[in-house]
């Protein structure tokens, strides 16, 4: 199926690396090493600018009526190179056009690495989803979304 | 205090203490209209009796007003009972009620009354169970209440649980406690009883019923949230003869019957087509009592200040297929709150769980977008309650009491270009959990989980947030932070119901159930009040651009407007749907033009009325169904 992910946020980051697909060298191999985890990960704002989310979708083409997977890293808004590990992370997305979400709960399991995997999403029908992070610490929840269209 | 007193009748038994035959034939119901009795103040719960007359054995009633602090005796066709006048004043004048929400009575004829205002359940005779309190035995606004033999259950709605109790008031056990999961009630609105002492719990925000074994065991529960046949949209009272289960559905218009078990039996009730119409039409009921025999049904209905009476539906060909369950619409009611700033007015619309924005420059507002889906995660809303607006950082707050949240959507598209619909206008962006910060111990010591109703907004972005289960005016800052509360001093609210914040910074409070209007000065603490006496039942509050005081009378149907200092300007507003007329309203603001926003919730409907310049006293603007609509588009023609 010929599906293709468009994402529409200014706020992502989609680095071109990402689609490289040469075999690194050893020296890359080291470079890389030394970049953090979420060197490439698309990046969105909390909607009141208290956290930063940074995710990856597993594939990086986002299927259509297919699981796929993301990990994500929340940080402070104000300190971009330090992942929370005193926050809680919450993952859904919805069609606002259609009045619905997904048709499954996703999982959402923290990472000794500090970052969280989130498993079982699926966008069942093409259209603009939007993807949402819902952040949680104590008693103050913040969503950081982001826009998808589905084609 | 027995119902013989002046009276010259004998109670034969009570609704809750019949046996367990089923007085009803199995294709049965309980709906055909038979009277309608207007004219009660917020008739709130009621229960039947029988009498013995030269006729045999009547059915008649015994109904509590909660606006009106009373009970009266209506005979089965819905008569005031002239016999019962002696014995009513005799009841008035011994039980002192404040708000009385929940009746019933001991199989000896005494009668029992909740009082959610001074929460307490009484007997009369300065008698009074309870008080507020989370011990055993204490309450915190107590509503549906139930004697079986020697027990008395309570529905102490604001400490989410049913409590037992002896007849002296002493504590047996308790059932539940906040939650969702089986066993675990949001805001229990009633409680019932069967022959076998088992116990119905109408769980009116986890809109479901429960029912417990007679120790308190959790057996089943049944329905959610919906319309179709066996959900439920707040489900508010319910009543047991027999075999059959009838359980008041408020935001559905309807009484819906089950067996014991729960079984879908049969539903009552049409909406009402034109305002105010009734003649077997039911809007917005409460409360439900049948009688004994199962061949009357009572429907208190307090939004419309009256009740109607039902027998039994003469059978049904039996070559015709049954009645097809109405469609149910559940959106397009608003209300309670509103909130107005600038060019847009905010409006929840409790039954659908949604926020929708309306944009001002045309004379009939346009909705320009709606946000909230009915849940309990984030974003999503349970029982929207007011709405405030916050142009400068492009934010609207919603209050949720049945989440206990705050939630904040940001306004993240163009609301001042053209005029259309945009569904991608709003978006979540945060909210604020009292239940975690209840568990956090980070409430400023609340004594119980703060409920967030009416709120208002100051000019440095702090919400000031009224809660009727702490009796507290909490005070949240920009970031969300909960920060302090009004100082009350020695003169706790009542009731705080609505708030609004004056442009000098000082804070007031509309405290229902006193009458006036409370005064905080910029360093939050009191510093005195006005009105007392000059209303009834007020509800809503607003400031405007001229620091005069707007509040709304449900009772008068009126609006009151008061200077900063607490001199009476004027009063407009009578009970109707013409212009500058209303019914029951509810939520004041105050938009960017200097109008008033009058949430004319018993109409369904918002209107804008000027207040100053040439327009000060004209309608100049309306939003909502049409045939509430219609005599404003008739006069703006």
């Amino acid at each position: 199926m010929n599906v293709m992910l468009r994402i529409v946020v200014s706020s992502l980051v989609l680095l071109a690396g990402a689609c490289a697909s040469t075999t690194p060298t050893s020296s890359q191999a080291r470079a890389a090493a030394a970049q953090p985890a979420w060197r490439d990960a698309n990046e969105v704002v909390g909607g009141t600018g208290l956290f930063v989310v940074r995710y990856r979708t597993a594939p990086l083409t986002i299927p259509m009526n297919a699981e796929f997977a993301i990990r994500a890293w929340v940080f402070a808004a104000n300190d971009r190179e330090h992942p929370l590990d005193d926050v809680e992370l919450a993952v859904d997305a919805a069609m606002p056009e259609h009045k619905h979400g997904m048709a499954r709960t996703p999982r959402v399991e923290r990472r000794s690495d500090g970052s969280f995997g989130i498993s079982g999403m699926l966008f069942h029908m093409p259209g603009r989803w939007e993807l949402y992070f819902d952040v949680t610490r104590e008693a103050l929840t913040e969503r950081a979304q982001t826009r998808v269209e589905l084609e | 205090m027995e119902l013989r007193r002046g009276l010259s009748i004998a109670i034969v038994v009570t609704a809750s203490a019949v046996s367990a035959q089923d007085a009803e034939p199995a294709a049965q119901r309980l709906s055909e209209f038979r009277a309608q009795v207007d004219g009660l103040a917020d008739p709130a719960a009621a229960i039947a009796f029988a009498t013995q007359s030269p006729r045999g054995s009547l059915v008649g009633w015994i109904v509590v007003e909660a606006q009106g602090r009373r009970v009266q005796v209506l005979d089965g066709e819905g008569n005031r009972a002239k016999e019962a006048e002696e014995w009513e004043y005799f009841v008035n004048e011994s039980f002192e009620l404040v708000e009385p929400s929940g009746i019933t009575q001991t199989l000896d004829g005494r009668l029992c009354v909740s009082d959610s205002g001074s929460h307490c359940v009484t007997f009369g005779g300065g008698l009074c169970l309870g008080g507020r309190g989370t011990a055993p035995g204490e309450f915190n606004t107590p509503r549906g209440i139930c004697i079986a033999g020697e027990k008395l259950y309570v529905a102490d709605s604001r400490n989410d649980r049913v409590q037992v109790l002896d007849l002296d008031g002493k504590p047996l056990f308790v059932i539940g406690s906040r939650g969702t999961s089986e066993g675990h009630f949001l805001a229990p609105l009633d409680v019932a009883v069967d022959a076998e002492e088992n116990v119905y719990v109408a769980d009116s925000d986890n809109h479901r019923v429960q029912k417990f074994d007679s120790h308190g065991a959790f057996l089943k529960t049944w329905g959610d949230f919906g319309s179709y046949p066996g959900q439920f949209a707040s489900p508010t009272s319910l009543d047991v003869v027999g075999e059959r289960v009838y359980v008041v559905d408020r935001e559905n218009h309807r009484v819906q019957v089950f067996d014991r078990e729960g079984a879908w039996l049969y539903e009552m009730g049409v909406h009402a087509l034109l305002p105010r119409e009734g003649q077997g039409k039911i809007h917005y009921p409460d409360a439900v009592a049948v009688s004994a025999d199962g061949t009357r049904m009572l429907v208190c209905e307090g939004f419309e200040n009256r009740a109607q009476i039902f027998g039994i539906q003469p059978p049904l060909d039996p070559n015709e297929p049954p009645p097809i369950p109405q469609e149910r619409n559940i959106a397009a009611h608003y209300g309670p709150e509103v909130g107005a700033a600038g060019n847009l007015i905010a409006v929840l619309e409790p039954g659908a769980s949604t926020l929708a924005l309306f944009r001002t420059e045309l004379p009939e507002p346009v909705q320009i977008t709606s946000i909230g889906i009915h849940g309990t995660r984030s974003g999503e809303l349970l029982r929207p309650y007011d709405a405030a607006i916050d142009l400068e950082r492009k934010r609207i707050h919603v209050s949720d009491p049945a989440n206990a949240r705050l939630s904040t959507y940001a306004i993240v598209g163009d609301f001042e270009g053209e005029l259309k619909n945009d569904p991608y206008l709003l978006a979540f962006a945060r909210s604020l959990d009292f239940v975690k910060l209840h568990e956090l111990g980070k409430d400023l010591g609340a004594r119980w989980l703060i409920e967030p109703e009416a709120i208002a907004l100051d000019a440095h972005g702090r919400l000031y947030v009224c809660d009727p289960r702490n009796l507290e005016v909490w005070i949240v800052d920009a970031d969300f932070k909960l920060v302090g509360k009004l100082d009350t001093g020695t003169d706790p609210f009542v009731a705080p119901a609505g708030v609004a914040v004056h442009p000098d910074g000082r804070v007031f409070v509309v405290d229902r159930l006193s009458g006036r209007v409370r005064v905080f000065g910029t360093d939050g603490r009191a510093s005195g009040d006005f009105a007392r006496d000059g209303l009834i039942a007020p509800s809503g509050l607003a400031v405007d651009h001229a620091g005069r005081v707007w509040v709304s009378d449900r009772a008068t149907a009126m609006l009151a407007c008061y200077s900063a200092e607490g001199a009476l300007l004027e009063r407009v507003g009578a009970p109707g749907l013409a212009p500058d007329q209303y019914f029951k309203p509810r939520g004041l603001a105050v938009d960017g033009r200097g109008e008033l926003v009058v949430l004319d919730w018993g109409n369904h409907r918002g209107v804008l009325r000027g207040i100053e310049g040439d327009s000060a006293g004209r309608i100049v603007g309306w939003f909502g169904s049409r045939l509430f609509t219609r005599e404003l588009r008739e006069q703006k023609r």
